[in-house]
């Protein structure tokens, strides 16, 4: 790998880090957020890398925990970006909390647990799904694709993937006042989304590299084949919920909705829609495209792009049309522009993820493979 | 263990702001942080209009959703049924403020009372700088101080957590009435406790028919407000077309 490639990662995480330690020392205040819009891009960061780590654990897991031994080609880069995802994003929901000292009350989250609470599960599950991913490419990384120890901690980092998406749903699903989070409904769309994200994750990352490596082996081929397929069918799926979620977003006769059907009709929902799901899914379905090397590259990358904004999407829909009393001396849809120290975080968090699988690509054989 | 619950009289409220202004001295709230608020709304089309006025604050529900998905129990029940808050748990993480229905609470984005450290006169040339002001005046933090909220909550609270409304537990424990009830100058609001049937709040619910914000939700506010204010008057008659 070019010494320009990580040059450019470097300067991306010192750039990044000088947005964060700002954030540390100062607090939110540097951020475009306020008490409308709140959840904003730091949390749209950290949805749309953890439901990306999702996705690809379920990848990774597809050879060892069931058996489709066709895919293990891809079993360990996935397990690596797995926890590059991942842990950038729990980085990025740590920096949408506040200064240090906010942080240091996150020891609390340990000595005064509420069980009754999503977050709280959600941060408590997110950090042993974290432990176990780290834990399955270890042993990945060992070379013990068949060991009960790598079978056990490839099941755990499955089962905690589950759980903890499971608790991220229902920190939305259970928002009774912001109906335009779509309920429990959002947990459906986070799982297809999360599956989607995640392919196109892998199909690019491998493409890449083996571009750079001069090709791929019959086997890695003859898998990412098959991913190609059922990535476009996975961005069918997403394609459906996405409408249907426009269907209950526009005929719903709540005045909640109305930040949603505001959102529709910007440019990020567009990017989410077209860029997202609609193009990269055209792309799949041409067999021509399907099979070419570059027609899976330009549909992943379309789809990671329109899977971020969709994170966006998400967020703002519920967040846009003031609640309350904070409708006062306010406009009845209020709007929002990232501010450079969120785009910040945003580019520490790709920079470091991207810095961690290079780190991967150069030094761990990521392409490595059970003999039988 | 009372009940407690505030009555708000729209009839006698006279829409002066009191309670807010109140409420920001007692509490040492910093800028764009209201415990105590308002929703104002301007009804009809012209000429035919009138001014709605209601006065806000922590609806200190008994189903509190923001109580029930605070993950460290910084949002928490006390005394008398009161949704207090503890500073040095909050994680800042403003799940609250997603399950709070009524915009109540608020996030402090930045260092509380900070204009009070700025070094530039007021007028140039003509008036001292705040930070001066504040050290001639011997005070550590902002000319209105009160220390009184130290008694069971933090004075002034840091940035990054959130802050909200505690019925001014510190006042209440010492049988006092919170401070928006005290200074209000139309006796509009009425505190006590809803299981004592010879308070004065249970008086007059078992006069009036209250009205509680959002009740669809089911998080049970104990703010209730009685006789919508209103001077208009029109014929009466059979109806018309």
């Amino acid at each position: 790998m070019s010494k320009i490639w990580f040059g450019l990662l470097a300067a991306g995480v010192v750039l990044g880090a000088f947005a964060a330690l700002t954030v540390v020392s100062r607090g939110l205040g540097v951020y475009n957020l306020n008490d409308v819009t709140f959840w904003a891009l730091p949390m749209s960061g950290y949805l749309f890398f953890a439901l990306t780590a999702a996705g690809l654990t379920l990848l990774s897991s597809l050879p060892s925990i069931f058996g489709l031994k066709e895919y293990y080609p891809f079993a360990k880069r996935a397990a690596l970006l797995a926890f590059a995802t991942l842990l950038v994003g729990i980085m990025c929901k740590a920096l949408d909390l506040g200064p240090m000292t906010t942080l240091m009350n996150t020891v609390w989250i340990g000595l005064s647990p509420n069980p009754s609470s999503p977050i709280w599960w959600m941060a408590v599950l997110y950090g042993i799904y974290l432990t176990f991913v780290v834990i399955k490419f270890y042993f990945l990384n060992k070379g013990e694709w068949h060991s009960s120890w790598s079978w056990t901690a490839g099941l755990l980092a499955l089962g905690l993937m589950i759980m903890s998406y499971t608790a991220l749903s229902i920190v939305f699903g259970t928002a009774d006042a912001r109906p335009a989070f779509f309920g429990h409904f959002t947990a459906l769309y986070f799982a297809v989304t999360a599956l989607a994200s995640g392919m196109a994750a892998i199909v690019l990352a491998s493409f890449v590299q083996s571009a750079i490596r001069g090709g791929m082996s019959f086997q890695e081929e003859q898998a990412f084949d098959k991913v190609a397929k059922l990535f476009a069918i996975i961005l069918a799926l997403a394609l459906f919920t996405f409408l249907l979620r426009h269907i209950i977003g526009y005929t719903s006769l709540q005045a909640d909705f109305l930040g949603f059907r505001h959102i529709a009709g910007t440019g990020i929902y567009r990017t989410e829609m077209l860029i997202g799901l609609v193009i990269p899914l055209i792309l799949m379905l041409i067999p021509a495209v399907r099979k070419s090397a570059a027609g899976k590259v330009a549909a992943s990358v379309l789809a990671l792009t329109g899977m971020f904004a969709g994170r966006l999407v998400m967020l703002l829909s519920a967040q846009v049309k003031p609640i309350g009393v904070m409708t006062e001396n306010r406009p009845e849809i209020v709007t929002y522009f990232p501010s450079l120290y969120e785009w910040g975080i945003i580019i520490l968090a790709l920079s470091l993820c991207l810095l961690i699988y290079s780190l991967g690509v150069k030094f761990l054989k990521l392409e490595a493979a059970p003999q039988s | 263990m009372p009940r407690y619950a505030m009555v708000i009289d729209l009839q006698r409220c006279g829409g002066c702001g009191a309670c807010i202004t109140g409420c920001k001295n007692e509490n040492n709230l910093p800028e764009g942080v209201r415990w105590s608020n308002k929703m104002t709304e301007t009804l009809g089309t012209f000429p035919n209009v009138r001014y709605y006025y209601r006065p806000t604050l922590c609806n200190h529900c008994e189903n509190a959703p923001c109580v029930r998905g605070c993950p460290t129990r910084a949002l928490h029940k006390v005394e008398g049924g009161i949704t207090a808050h503890d500073p040095r748990k909050c994680i800042g993480c403003r799940y609250c403020m997603v399950n709070c229905p009524y915009g109540v609470i608020n996030y402090t984005w930045n260092k509380p009372h900070a204009e009070w450290e700025d070094d530039s006169e007021v007028i140039p040339e003509c008036t001292m700088s705040p930070r001066e002001q504040a050290r001639l005046m011997n005070v550590q933090s902002w000319p209105l101080f009160n220390p009184d909220p130290d008694f069971n909550y933090q004075s002034i609270r840091p940035a990054g957590i959130v802050e909200k409304c505690h019925f001014c537990r510190h006042r209440v424990v010492n049988g006092e009435l919170p401070y928006c009830v005290e200074v209000c100058p139309c006796d509009a609001r009425i505190f006590g406790d809803l299981d004592d049937p010879g308070s004065l709040v249970s008086r007059v619910l078992g006069m009036f028919r209250a009205e509680k914000l959002r009740p669809e939700l089911g998080t049970e506010p104990r703010v209730f407000y009685i006789r919508e204010f209103c001077p208009c008057v029109y014929e009466p008659g059979k109806g018309m077309i």
